[in-house]
């Protein structure tokens, strides 16, 4: 694998209103791997995950992003879509008037111009909201207005699957889910990585809790607190966490309270 | 915003050029009255203030149409059993239908109504015999250039017709036109009224409407307003049998230094009676728009249902949108809902849209037509509404 493949974060520094919420990220999601972000709330994994976006709202003060060599940091946050990245939102954002069939052609053409015929979109539509249990009438709702919850986390997941990113970072995806849209957010996953255009994706799953895991195992865990990461292992950290919870990750690193 | 060149026209001159008008379509004495309540009745608007800058209770025109009665108004669509006839005709050979629909509307409530009245000297007959489906729409076309104008449109669907009516306002930069829309939709009867304008910066566009709508008939009445003209519509509605159902949608969008002031008024006069009004409003540059949204359920109305959906969209800050949803209910056991929002386009909806590979002005144009879209939809063919879309696209870029 070449050195520069991957998704690259190095001595990420960002500030949100002046305040420094990541002191020093550093990660790498090779192609095909499957890494989990966990950690308890406010140690900054949305801010990572909105930064890698190009948020306006967030200061990138030091460090280095790229992607597959291509530096993310430079780019508009719609560049940095169309050389892959992917957010699924904690909290995406409503858009009354502009139906999901529509937005999703408008985006699937930003990020992959001219790749699917409108009838292989069409079909390919059909098939991923049934991965994901979707109702057809769906297409012609408007984009995550009165939307539920869960509703709106598989909208989220219908997106990462027609827009097939290269990497795929999941902002509390799971959050608010039962335990049906959580299997369906999983499946949705390994159907994305089953697909030819998925296959090499990397996927950053940001969460709060273990039980998603259940339903993806990922390859690497890392765990973050007050803005860095401060531990990184194999699967059976999940685990640990899911028994201990992060005090006793705390004491063991000696992060801040 | 038209030039000062002219003055307000003196009762004189008014009761001159009612005089000159057709008295086959409206009596001279009838048009003197007419006149006579444009004169005397207010506007109902504020007068002129820091942002509002025109009197609507003195407005300067010239009350001579040169508008040619027959050749001024074109229609198009295939009509079957449908009668769709020049005011100057339908004068001529269906006096009494005329006769009817102007006491059952009675357009002359309004200022601008009694002008359009009073100086009335063209305009159309919609007529649809009972049953029949007029399976095409009628597209009634105004050929009025930079002249003043005072068309009437009348429409009467009788029981169980159904039809929808287009009408296009063709005029250039220095129009005048007052105008009457009078539709009545006579029980199990259904009425899809449209029209869109753009008003240019020297032109003006007033329009009085009324809308009767009968024991489980229906009507959906659509608007478009663009342009830096002013431009000002009274709208009332009046669900008078149960079983009524009324959808209307206005869509707003003046730019330059346009001003636009919509009242729209919904009354619940029978029970079990239906109302939606959805208003979506956008002002761009330094334009000003005032919508007044008011639902009057009666005693007796109880019920009904009625609700106003009003949002709008502020593009600029030097723009300005006043909004004033009014509910008055003098009954129990109805349902009546309003909701109005105003501000700019949301950063995050943008940033959202960015982040799946839209750049900053599609995710902009992508999120005003969504916002614009119920009142698009509301339009009755799918050219009229690419049309629309087209036209609010242009504005926006």
């Amino acid at each position: 694998m070449s050195e520069t493949m991957g998704l690259r974060v190095a001595g990420l520094r960002a500030t949100v209103e002046n305040t420094e919420i990541l002191r020093g990220i550093d990660l790498v999601v090779e192609p095909g791997k499957i890494h989990a972000l966990m950690g308890p709330n406010g140690s900054g994994k949305s801010t990572l995950a909105l930064s890698l976006a190009g948020h306006p709202h967030y200061q990138v003060t030091a460090g280095s992003a790229t992607l597959d060599g291509t530096s993310l940091l430079d780019l508009t946050p719609e560049k940095r879509a169309r050389a892959g990245l992917f957010l699924s939102f904690q909290y995406p954002a409503a858009i009354p008037g502009v139906k999901v069939a529509n937005f999703l052609h408008a985006a699937r053409q930003a990020v992959r111009p001219g790749s699917l015929a409108p009838a292989a979109f069409r079909a390919m539509l059909v098939e991923k909201m049934e991965i994901l249990g979707m109702d057809p009438s769906f297409m012609g709702r408007y984009l995550n207005d009165g939307f539920s919850g869960g509703e709106k986390k598989r909208l989220e997941m219908l997106q990462m699957a027609m827009l097939a990113p290269k990497y795929a970072i999941l902002d509390e995806t799971d959050s608010g889910l039962d335990v049906d849209a959580l299997r369906a957010v999983g499946d949705s996953i390994s159907a994305l990585r089953a697909s030819d255009e998925g296959r090499q994706a990397g996927m950053l799953i940001i969460t709060h809790y273990p039980r998603i895991l259940k339903h993806v195992t990922p390859d690497v865990v890392h765990v973050m607190m007050d803005g860095r990461i401060v531990l990184t292992g194999a699967h059976d950290l999940a685990e640990r966490i899911e028994r201990e919870g992060y005090d006793g990750i705390r004491d063991e690193v000696g992060a801040r309270a | 915003m038209p030039e000062g060149v002219l003055a307000p026209p003196t009762r004189d001159r008014l009761q001159s050029a009612a005089a000159l008008a057709d008295a086959r379509i409206l009596s001279h004495a009838a048009r003197s009255r007419a006149v006579d309540l444009y004169l005397t009745s207010g506007s109902g608007r504020t007068r002129p203030n820091r942002r509002w800058k025109v009197d609507l209770d003195a407005l300067a025109f010239d009350p001579i149409s040169e508008v040619d009665a027959e050749r001024g108004v074109r229609f198009s669509g295939s009509l079957g059993r449908a009668i769709a006839l020049p005011l100057a005709t339908a004068a001529r050979e269906h006096s009494e239908t005329l006769a009817r629909i102007t006491r059952l509307v009675d357009i002359e409530r309004w200022k601008f109504g009694a002008l359009a009245m009073g100086l009335s000297s063209f305009g159309a007959l919609v007529h649809v015999p009972a049953d029949y489906d007029v399976a095409e729409p009628i597209f009634i076309t105004y050929r009025i250039g930079a002249f003043s104008a005072f068309p009437r449109t009348l429409v009467l669907l009788e029981a169980g017709a159904r039809a929808t009516v287009i009408v296009d306002f063709q005029c250039d930069d220095g129009s005048f036109v007052a105008a009457s829309s009078e539709l009545i939709v006579e029980e199990r009867a259904h009425l899809h009224f449209a029209t869109a304008q753009r008003v240019d910066a020297k032109s003006v566009a007033l329009e009085s409407a009324v809308a009767r709508v009968g024991r489980d008939g229906s009507a959906v009445l659509a608007t478009a307003d663009f342009g830096a003209g002013l431009i000002v519509r009274d709208r009332e509605s009046s669900l008078d049998a149960p079983g009524a159902r009324l959808e209307q949608s206005a869509l707003f969008l003046p730019t330059g230094a346009g001003h636009l002031d919509v009242t729209a008024s919904v009354r619940h006069v029978a029970g079990s009676t239906t109302s939606q009004t959805v208003v979506k409003a956008a002002a761009g540059d330094s334009a000003i728009a005032r919508f007044l949204g008011n639902i009057v359920i009666l005693p007796h109305a109880a019920g009904s249902d009625a609700s106003l959906r009003d949002d709008a969209l502020i593009l600029t800050p030097r723009a300005h949108i006043d909004s004033v949803p009014a509910l008055e209910i003098a009954c129990n056991d109805v349902k009546a809902y309003h909701g109005a929002t105003v501000g700019a386009i949301d950063d995050e909806q943008i940033f959202y849209l960015r982040s799946r590979g839209l750049d900053e002005s599609e995710a902009r144009r992508t999120i005003a037509l969504g916002f614009f879209e119920p009142t698009v939809d509301a339009f009755p063919t799918a050219a009229l509404r690419d049309a629309l879309t087209q036209r609010i696209v242009e504005t926006l870029s």
